[in-house]
């Protein structure tokens, strides 16, 4: 099994222009995660996570296998309260807790209580140790 | 079952990009539960299908005391940014785990030394690692889950 690399510097389209390949590095993703925190916490499918711990209702820590270069690094989360069909959050969702290792993940009602949600997702970027 | 490339030297990112696009996620059946606060309820460490995966496989990830290096720099009071991130990459990846071993590694990587390095000094243990269907079947009164007092640690 090959594992190809090509190494670039710069991508150029024909008539669009170019775009420094930093910019894709930079702006990718470098963890994502689809999960529950109801009846038992689990990822469904991930990226860059060694593990998922249920610390207490709606309190799950998420650790990095390629860790984060600092703790300034940006983490987009979002919440629901029914897996599928209609229905609102009626709540909010926010990461918490940063280190380079790993970060909380905190669901709660529109009442501010913690709460467990059937579909929770978040998306780290930032810069890779 | 497919052979990892040599990835010694390789981005640690590489290689997680490599393993999602050619190994099936292996989801355990492990839970770690642990206490690590008097004050909280217990915890429960559930391992990434992903990284099980890798770990499986063998040849994808550093070892874990690459992490505890790493853990040391973060701890220093002017901590600003890692400038040993090189080790997660160029320290020659472990080879492959059983599914015990990997669940060891996990434990001494995202559990609080604090408690596996202590876990059976006390009056009760502070950590331990059960199958799925030993924890209960509804998260009714998860906040006050405990550490049973009557476990067969012989078991």
């Amino acid at each position: 099994m090959a594992f190809g690399i090509i190494k670039a510097d710069t991508l150029t389209h024909s008539t669009a222009g170019s775009v420094g390949t930093d910019f894709v590095v930079q702006g990718s993703a470098k963890a994502w995660s689809n999960y529950t925190s109801s009846t038992t916490t689990s990822y469904r499918d991930s990226h860059n996570f060694t593990s998922i711990i249920d610390d207490e209702p709606g309190v799950t820590t998420h650790s990095f296998v390629s860790s984060m270069a600092n703790n300034d690094y940006s983490v987009s989360t979002s919440a629901s309260a029914v897996e599928t069909g209609t229905g609102s959050l009626g709540g909010t969702d926010h990461a918490r807790n940063y280190t380079t290792s790993s970060f909380k993940h905190v669901t709660a009602t529109g009442a501010a209580a913690l709460t467990d949600r059937p579909h929770i997702n978040n998306q780290v970027c930032g810069d890779l140790a | 079952m497919i052979t990892t490339p040599e990835f010694t030297g390789t981005h640690l990112w590489d290689r997680l990009c490599w393993a999602k696009e050619n190994l099936e996620g292996v989801q355990s059946d492990y839970r770690v539960v642990f206490e690590d606060n008097v004050d909280e309820c217990a915890k429960i460490m559930v391992p990434d299908p992903n990284w099980m995966a890798c770990a499986l496989q063998g040849g994808i990830l550093p070892p874990v005391e690459v992490y505890w290096e790493l853990a040391k720099d973060e701890a220093q009071p002017d901590f600003k940014r890692h400038t040993r991130g090189y080790l997660l990459h160029e320290t020659p990846p472990i080879g492959p785990m059983t599914e015990e071993q990997a669940i060891e590694y996990l434990i001494m990587k995202d559990c609080p030394q604090s408690v596996w390095q202590t876990w059976d000094e006390g009056n009760r243990p502070k950590m331990v690692i059960c199958k799925k269907s030993q924890l209960p079947a509804t998260r009714e009164w998860r906040n006050s889950w405990r550490i049973s007092d009557d476990l067969d640690l012989a078991a």
